[in-house]
């Protein structure tokens, strides 16, 4: 009898959901799936707003990666515009958002899969988190809240606010931090380089130990990321599709990405998944591994280092868990741009260009920290938005989740010890560092249930109860 | 014994929890005085334990969320409305103009790159027809909006939540932080739109700019028009909009628009009520706002596109 069991809810990533896992006649797993129970609709909702706003208001999706969506949007607006900001306005965006994916990556690896890693999957639930590891290991929780605190505290002296920045504007930035800041941004960034390479190499340590786990979640899957002949950015260049054996199948612009991406709703949750439209293979991966894969280089000297050691380790990585030491190269690359910026390369020129709202089609698609995020804007003649479409990083991968979900449900169902089941399954989503939040566009609780499933019937609920 | 704090996220983006992190050394600090027993983005407690004080984000959009309000108010002593959302619906509160299948046709059907057979999946927890702010579902002891409030708000709002001697929240509107000067010069045109003026050190509103910050509550210390952005009024309406049933913030502008630039008043009120959804987009589900008696949104918002 095919039967399912629910992880509910799942904690430590930023949304609300739950796993399901459908079990076979003789009890195997069949599929493991993600439900996503939240929905905001803000492509209903912002319907009306004036297009300048939306790097304002768009910023609200997500609090995790704001910056994201307000840079997302200035670049939807500069290209339907038609204008290209100074030189100095895009240092000072990719000043805000080197700070902003050091942020997010280091709260991701650090602060809700850390204690997978540091105090182990098979652990405790109480003992799997971030206040219980301050106990069992303050030193290394202090160096890694720095570390997430350097990156917050970037977007807050370059954007404004810390959550929710403001300062990118169609047409540029509105103003920049003084030369005191500056400074201090770049010896932050300095001090970022020794603490990614100091918590870096514990994470390395401890992954070197979960190599059943990384064997078992390699995603037969496509590299979806942005990529300037090679070279990594964050902002320009073309969409590129590289299959699983290394081999550049398209590339896409930005404005063309509905004839390449269909998005199609999913069974039991909010959250929609993407595909490659006309694709024998329509499944891919996008976020740090993709961009990694596609790319040959990040531009600066100890990330390509990095780089150039990961890929000696094998072409292209597909793994979930190598979602992780991707990160790592990527904020090791934030920090370097953190110095260089700050520490020179931004001059005294403009920080804008004129701006004019008006009517017409607004397309921008960006490497968010999770991956591809695209802003595609309608407006009308008094230049308010008519018609929204996002789509967000986390639903890129939604299919590579439920994908690693499945894979690491099937290792850990025979042992039959329901938390490590529960964790494990929780922690193949994790690798991911879902953005519910923002996939949803969307209401954002985590609900994690893991529900063993039969044909119908449900067979068994694990649900984490009280922890005292 | 140590203080015991729970929290938990409704309809919301997860910025006022990144906010509480963002308290960077102090965080650590707080760790040491108060007990987190419950943190649905950090932690793998999923039950409601008790609590000192309960912190609650996000709005109420479905019947889930109605049901953790409910938990948290059972199992908190005294209940924190933590940040735009919880406390005024915030831009998840936008949804409060739509029927729910309104706002799922859109989501599935009209966007680009939809595939044609799109439906939302059943059995998910149901969107309720309205989207509301969490005083109205549960009672609240604690107000702190903001998008997210800054961190020095968030540390003085759980300092007086868990009973600590703090520094009182101000009751002061964005102003009161901006370092730009306030001038009565001529304007030719209401500059329709726009976020940005040309004058750094000039008050927005003095170069024809609409800008909150003379309407919003300070829950931020204006770090958007002191970093060159005119204000959007994420944390809600001021004091006086809230204690004044007749006042609302598209007269009161307009009022002071008018006073220092000559721009004609009925021209920035009937410009506030064609963009409503860009200027109520933080506090339209709230009946502070919409239940004002000259206060029309479901009518100011029904343009072409809506």
């Amino acid at each position: 009898m095919a039967s399912t069991r629910i992880v509910s809810p799942v904690t430590r990533i930023e949304g609300h959901a739950r796993i399901l896992l459908d079990l076979d006649d003789a009890g195997e797993v069949a599929r493991g799936h993600l439900e996503v129970w939240e929905l905001r609709g803000f492509e209903k909702l912002l319907q009306g707003t004036e297009l300048f706003k939306m790097p304002q208001v768009t910023a609200r999706l997500c609090g995790v990666c704001p910056a994201a969506h307000h840079l997302a949007a200035v670049h939807a607006i500069e290209a339907g515009l038609g204008i290209d900001p100074p030189a100095d306005a895009k240092l000072l965006r990719e000043l805000l958002y080197a700070g902003h994916v050091l942020h997010s990556h280091a709260l991701s690896t650090f602060v809700l899969a850390g204690p997978d890693l540091v105090v182990g999957i098979g652990a405790p639930p109480q003992d799997r988190n971030v206040f219980a590891m301050l106990k069992i290991n303050p030193e290394l929780v202090k160096k890694v809240l720095r570390l997430r605190s350097i990156g917050q505290r970037t977007v807050e002296l370059v954007g404004g606010r810390g959550v929710h920045p403001v300062t990118a504007v169609p047409g540029g930035v509105a103003s920049r931090p003084d030369k005191e800041r500056l400074e201090l941004i770049a010896g932050w960034g300095n001090e970022a380089v020794s603490l990614i390479e100091e918590i870096g190499a514990v994470v390395r340590e401890r992954l070197a130990q979960l190599e059943e786990l990384r064997l078992l979640t390699q995603l037969p899957y496509h590299s979806l990321a942005l990529s300037r002949g090679g070279q990594f950015d964050f902002f320009g260049g073309e969409c590129v599709v590289m299959n699983p054996v290394g081999v550049v199948e398209r590339g896409f612009a930005a404005a063309s990405y509905a004839d390449h991406l269909v998005e199609h709703a999913m069974p039991g949750s909010y959250m929609k998944s993407v595909r490659l439209r006309s694709c024998e293979e329509p499944h891919f991966l996008v976020g740090p591994l993709a961009r990694l894969n596609v790319n040959t280089s990040l531009g600066t000297p100890k990330a390509d280092a990095a780089l150039r050691a990961f890929r000696n380790g094998g072409h292209p990585h597909l793994s979930a868990l190598e979602f992780i030491p991707a990160r790592l190269i990527e904020m090791l690359h934030c920090a370097e741009r953190m110095q260089a910026i700050a520490g020179g390369e931004l001059g005294d020129g403009p920080l804008k260009v004129e701006a004019v709202p008006g009517e017409g089609r607004f397309v921008g698609l960006i490497e968010a920290p999770r991956g591809i995020l695209i802003h595609d804007y309608e407006t009308d003649a008094a230049g308010r938005v008519a018609a929204v479409n996002f789509i967000v990083a986390t639903q890129n991968n939604y299919d590579a989740i439920d994908y690693a979900i499945t894979a690491l449900a099937r290792h850990y169902a025979p042992i039959n010890d329901d938390n490590l089941l529960m964790n494990g399954v929780e922690f193949a989503l994790r690798c991911f560092d879902p953005c519910l939040a923002c996939a949803t566009h969307a209401t954002g609780r985590m609900p994690m249930q893991v529900v063993l499933r039969r044909g119908r019937e449900t067979v068994r609920t694990i649900e984490r109860g009280g922890l005292g | 014994m140590k203080a015991r704090i729970s929290t938990e996220w409704l309809s919301g983006c997860s910025g006022c929890h990144v906010a509480v992190v963002d308290l960077h050394e102090k965080l650590l600090a707080l760790v040491d005085e108060v007990e987190f027993v419950r943190v649905p983005v950090l932690m793998d407690e999923t039950s409601y334990p008790e609590a000192d004080v309960g912190v609650v984000e996000g709005a109420i959009r479905s019947d889930h969320d109605r049901e953790a309000a409910q938990r948290m108010r059972d199992s908190c002593k005294t209940l924190v409305a933590f940040g735009t959302c919880a406390v005024y619906g915030g831009p998840s509160g936008i949804g409060w103009l739509y029927e729910p299948s309104t706002i799922l046709r859109t989501a599935y059907q009209e966007g680009r790159s939809n595939a044609g057979d799109n439906a939302p999946a059943a059995g998910l927890p149901q969107l309720e027809d309205s989207v509301t702010p969490l005083d109205q579902v549960v009672e609240v002891d604690v107000y702190l909006p903001g998008c997210p409030p800054h961190p020095f708000f968030v540390a003085a709002g759980l300092r007086a939540a868990l009973g600590v001697a703090a520094p009182p929240l101000t009751a002061q509107s964005v102003c009161s932080d901006c370092n730009r000067v306030m001038r009565k010069q001529s304007v030719a045109t209401l500059q329709r739109g726009a976020l940005t003026a040309p004058e750094a050190h000039t008050c927005f509103l003095s170069q024809g700019v609409v800008c909150l910050g003379s309407v919003a509550l300070n829950r931020c210390h204006a770090p958007c028009p002191n970093s060159g952005v005119a204000c959007t009024g994420c944390a809600g309406p001021a004091l006086e909009l809230i204690r004044e049933p007749h006042l609302d913030l598209r007269t009161l502008v307009a009022k002071r628009l008018n006073l220092l630039t000559g721009l004609p008043r009925e021209e920035v009120v009937a410009y506030f009520q064609e963009s409503a959804k860009t200027f109520y987009a933080y506090a339209m589900a709230s009946p502070v706002v919409y239940g004002k008696p000259t206060v029309e949104m479901r009518a100011w918002t029904k343009g072409p596109q809506a």
